[in-house]
């Protein structure tokens, strides 16, 4: 035996449901989108590519301020198609889809510096 | 009646709940200028500051960029510059090659107020067919980047310099018009290929 809900408790139902979808949902879809391929301590001139071809549009470096990150997106051939470099310890890249490419990081160094860095390289 | 009344109240805190949730997500993005001297930021936000259509601005809000703290700094040969700010408060350097989705390229750099008012910011966005290098200066260095043969000032803000030149010496800037130190700007035409 079910009874039916009178309409404003199905109305608030809904909308419950809604909030819920959207607090859950968005933090999720902006995550989803990028995937971190390198997590690690700096060594001069490293270059590292995410892990498969894949269609990229870009990414982002974060070095700290002792380093001088680069993100480049290659296509099959090798070739950089696309490339960004910036002096803030941290930079991205942003570009239309490049179908059968690699997202790669690099990074240098813009002065002499001691101790470790961690290097994060993320793509999409 | 009662059923009428309990369901009253659950549309009713159904509603603040959702109107809360959407009032905390649109007021979210950060309003306080930055402490790094750039006066450009604390302006009043310009019509033409607004990123082009054809820039992928979600991105850039994932890679941190608060949407609307873009101000248009200049452009020139091909490439457009924005000074910004990032949600946790560092002074960004935002640039664009071409004019399509398809086509462009948006690269974007940030650091610390105290790195910036230090070194300034240095970007170097290329793709197959051109590059550009766009240096983002602290107030007070407009005169020593004009004097400076390797720049070529855009705006009170904004120089660029050739991203095919060899050489990787820093180029000096001396501090004026209320700036106290010299700034060092990075050249990276040859650094890290």
């Amino acid at each position: 035996m079910t009874r039916k809900l009178p309409a404003p408790a199905r109305f608030a139902g809904a909308v419950v449901a809604a909030v819920v979808l959207v607090v859950g949902l968005t933090p999720g879809l902006a995550q989803a989108a990028e995937r971190l391929y390198y997590d690690g301590d700096a060594t001069y001139g490293q270059l590292h590519s995410s892990p498969d071809l894949w269609p990229t549009t870009g990414g982002r470096v974060r070095t700290g301020s002792a380093l001088l990150p680069i993100a480049r997106t290659r296509d099959i051939g090798g070739r950089t198609v696309f490339q960004a470099k910036g002096t803030g310890g941290y930079v991205t890249l942003s570009h239309g889809v490049v179908y059968n490419s690699f997202s790669t990081c690099l990074w240098t160094f813009s002065q002499p510096i001691s101790g470790a860095a961690n290097i994060q390289c993320w793509y999409r | 009646m009662r059923k009428k009344l309990i369901a009253a109240a659950l549309v009713g805190s159904a509603v603040a709940v959702a109107v809360s949730v959407f009032a905390g997500t649109a007021g979210a993005a950060p309003t306080s200028p930055p402490a790094g001297r750039l006066a450009l930021l604390a302006q009043p936000e310009r019509a033409q500051d607004a990123l082009p259509d054809f820039v992928p601005a979600a991105q850039l809000a994932d890679d941190g960029l608060v949407i609307n703290s873009t101000r248009l700094l200049g452009q020139a040969k091909g490439a457009r510059h924005w000074a910004a700010r990032d949600t946790a408060g560092n002074v960004c350097l935002v640039t664009t090659l071409g004019s399509t989705p398809a086509e462009q390229v948006t690269g974007m750099t940030c650091a610390s107020p105290k790195d910036f008012d230090a070194k300034g910011l240095t970007l170097q966005v290329a793709r197959l067919t051109d590059a550009t290098e766009a240096h983002l200066l602290p107030d007070g260095y407009t005169a020593a980047a004009q004097a400076s043969p390797q720049l070529t000032v855009i705006s009170p803000n904004l120089a660029i310099s050739d991203a095919t030149d060899g050489s990787t010496a820093p180029i000096p800037l001396a501090p004026g018009n209320g700036a106290t130190s010299e700034l060092k700007i990075p050249n990276l035409s040859a650094a890290g290929s």
